[in-house]
C-alpha cells in the first residue's frame, strides 16, 4: 500500500466507512480531525488505553466531541496515523534491550518518513507521546543511520552535540539565569570551607 | 527531503535519544561516545554490561571487551609501534603516551579507527570501563618490548589477574611491578625450555587467590601440594593412579588448606584406576541431581557439576570431587578433575 492510500481520513474529506469496524474520532492541536480505525489504534499503547477507558460505543464516536491530543499537530498526526493504519494488526515488538537494536525500515515507512527534519523530530515526539514502540524504532533508526561511518568529529557535527565546554558553560548560565544568590550562597560556603570553617553558624 | 543532519536530537525525549543510539552500528555507538561526556553518559546508559577486559601490553596496547555469547571488541593502541615476530626495539623503554588515535575491531575485523588526540591511555581506559558498564580489568599481559613497567602500572592501577610466561625471570620482574595482583596465570611459550619451569612452585606457594596455569606445563604432586591458592586451575598435570590417591589422602589430612575450587585436566600414565585412585578413602556418593556450585565466591560460575563424591577432611570440611573421562583408553587415562570444598 502506497502511503497516499493509506486509509487515514480527515473528516472533512471523506465519506463515513461503510463497514460496521468503529472509528475513532480525534482532534490535533490545530483542530484538525481524523477517522482511525479500531485495531489500527492498538499500535499506540496510549490512545489504546484511553479509549478503553473511555468505552464509547459507535454512537458516542459519532456523537461526542472528538478526542482531542492537544500536543500535536495535524500534520504530524496525520503522519502518525497513516502509519497506524498502514501496519494495523501487526505485532507490537517488544525490547528484548539487545545493542545494537536490529531495526529494519520497510519501503511504506521509508517513503512516510521521505520528510525535513522538523517534521521528523514532531514524529519522533509524537511516537514516543502516543508510545507507538514500532513507529518509534523505525524513526529513530532513521536518525541512527545519519551516523553511519561518521567520525566524532563529524557525528558531533550531524547531530550539532555541545561539546564539553559548551555543556558546562550551559550549565553555569542555566544556574545563574535560575537563582543568582544561590551561586553566591555557594561560593561563600566555599570560602569558608577554604579558610577551615564547615558552617556558617 | 530530509538532511543528512539532525541538530535537534538532544531537544527529543530521553527514550527517544536512548532508542536513536541503540538502533546505530557498533562502531557508531563507539564513536558517538566519544564525542562528549554527556554522550558518553548516553551510551553508558545503554547498560551493555561487558565481561571484565583482557589487557596484552606487547609492542602495541589491545583492550579486549568481551560479551558472554555474541563475541568481543578489541581496542587498538600504539599500531605504530608495532613489532612484528623476531623484531626487537633498540630504544629504551617509552612511557604509554597519548596514542592519539586508536583501531577498533569486532572479533577478527576491523571496523573503524577513532582520534583523540588529548585522550591518555588512561583515559581511554576509563571511557571504556564507562561505556561498558565494567571497572574491572580481568587480566593483563605484559611483554617490556617497548612501553616502560611504571607507565603500565599506573595505566592500569587495578587488575584481578596477571599473565606471565613462565621463566624466573620473568616471574621476579613482574612481581616486583605488578605485586598488587590478586591471581596469576602461567604460559609457557616454548616449550622446549625446560630449564624455566622451576617457576611453579614459588607460584603455588605464593597466597593467590587464584593460580592458573596452561597446557605444557609439568606439575610434580610435591607441587600440588604446597599449593597455597583458593582457586586452581591446571591445564595440564600428569600424575600417577597411587599419585591421585596420597594428593586426596594429603588433603583429607590437612595439605592445601586454603583449596576451595580446583579443575585440573589430569593425565595417567596408565588408564585410570579408580580402585587405586580411591583406595583407603572414606568416602559418599553424592547424590547426581545435587548442583556442585559455590554461593560465596565472586566465580561461582566457576565449577558447577553434578553429581560427584563427597570426601571429609580432618577438621570435617568436606570437599566434592567430580571425575569426568575424556579418554578411557587402554593405556592411558585423561580426565578433568573438579574439587569443590564446602566453604
Amino acid at each position: 500500500m502506497s502511503v497516499e492510500n493509506a486509509p487515514v481520513v480527515d473528516v472533512d474529506e471523506a465519506a463515513i466507512p461503510v463497514e460496521k469496524k468503529m472509528y475513532y474520532r480525534f482532534e490535533s492541536n490545530d483542530k484538525k480531525e481524523f477517522r482511525v480505525s479500531e485495531l489500527a489504534i492498538q499500535q499506540s499503547e496510549t490512545l489504546n488505553r484511553l479509549v478503553e477507558a473511555m468505552g464509547y460505543t459507535s454512537e458516542d464516536v459519532e456523537n461526542k466531541p472528538a478526542i482531542a491530543i492537544e500536543n500535536i499537530d495535524g500534520k504530524t498526526l496525520k503522519l502518525v496515523f497513516q502509519w497506524c493504519e498502514h501496519h494495523k494488526g501487526e505485532a507490537i515488538p517488544v525490547d528484548d534491550g539487545s545493542v545494537p537494536k536490529i531495526v529494519e525500515i520497510p519501503e511504506f515507512d521509508a517513503k512516510l518518513m521521505d520528510i525535513d527534519n522538523g517534521l521528523l523530530f514532531k514524529l519522533i515526539w509524537a511516537a514516543d507521546y502516543l508510545n507507538i514502540v514500532q513507529l518509534l524504532n523505525v524513526s529513530c533508526k532513521k536518525v541512527a543511520n545519519m551516523a553511519q561511518g561518521k567520525t566524532p568529529a563529524q557525528l558531533r557535527r550531524v547531530y550539532l552535540l555541545p561539546s564539553d565546554e559548551e555543556d558546562e558553560a550551559a550549565k553555569r548560565a542555566a544556574q545563574e539565569a535560575q537563582d543568582p544568590r544561590a551561586r553566591e550562597v555557594e561560593e561563600e560556603f566555599e570560602e569558608r570551607k577554604r579558610q577551615g570553617g564547615n558552617s556558617f553558624f | 527531503m530530509a538532511d543528512p543532519s539532525f541538530s535537534l536530537l538532544f531537544q527529543l525525549p530521553n527514550d527517544a535519544v536512548k532508542n536513536v543510539v541503540e538502533c546505530m552500528d557498533p562502531p557508531d555507538i563507539i564513536g558517538f561516545s566519544l564525542i562528549s561526556n554527556k554522550s558518553a553518559l548516553i551510551v553508558k546508559s545503554l547498560n551493555c554490561k561487558a565481561e571484565p577486559f583482557r589487557v596484552e601490553v606487547t609492542s602495541k596496547v589491545d583492550v579486549i571487551v568481551s560479551f558472554k555469547m555474541d563475541g568481543y571488541y578489541r581496542f587498538r593502541f600504539y599500531e605504530s609501534e608495532r613489532l612484528y615476530f623476531g623484531e626487537v626495539s633498540t630504544q629504551p623503554p617509552k612511557d604509554l603516551y597519548p596514542p592519539g588515535y586508536m583501531k577498533l575491531f569486532w572479533s577478527m575485523d576491523e571496523i573503524g579507527t577513532f582520534e583523540k588526540k588529548n585522550f591518555t591511555m588512561r583515559d581511554w581506559m576509563d571511557h571504556i570501563c564507562k561505556i561498558f558498564n565494567q571497572p574491572k580489568i580481568n587480566s593483563l599481559e605484559y611483554k617490556p618490548k617497548v612501553f616502560s613497567a611504571q607507565s603500565v602500572k599506573e595505566t592500569f592501577p587495578k587488575l584481578y589477574q596477571l599473565s606471565i610466561e613462565c621463566s624466573n625471570e620473568e616471574y621476579e620482574r613482574m612481581m616486583k611491578i605488578f605485586n598488587y595482583s590478586e591471581s596469576i596465570r602461567v604460559v609457557r611459550r616454548n616449550i622446549n625450555h625446560n630449564n624455566e619451569l622451576g617457576i611453579i612452585p614459588k607460584i603455588f606457594i605464593q597466597h593467590f587467590e587464584r593460580a592458573e596455569t596452561m597446557a605444557n606445563l609439568k606439575i610434580s604432586l610435591d607441587n600440588l601440594l604446597i599449593c597455597n591458592t583458593q582457586l586452581l586451575t591446571i591445564g595440564e598435570l600428569y600424575m600417577t593412579n597411587r599419585g591421585f590417591n596420597t594428593f586426596l589422602k594429603c588433603w583429607m589430612k590437612g595439605a592445601c588448606p586454603n583449596l576451595k575450587h580446583v579443575d585440573i585436566r589430569v593425565y595417567t600414565e596408565k588408564a585410570l584406576d579408580l580402585d587405586i585412585v580411591w583406595k583407603g578413602i572414606k568416602r559418599q556418593n553424592a547424590p547426581d541431581n545435587r548442583r556442585n556450585t559455590c554461593g560465596t565466591c565472586e566465580h561461582r560460575d566457576f565449577l558447577a557439576f553434578d553429581g560427584g563424591v563427597d570426601i571429609k577432611r580432618y577438621d570435617g570440611t568436606v570437599a566434592t570431587i567430580f571425575m569426568q573421562f575424556h579418554q578411557p583408553l587402554r593405556f592411558f587415562g585423561d580426565c578433568d578433575l573438579k574439587m569443590l570444598v564446602q566453604h
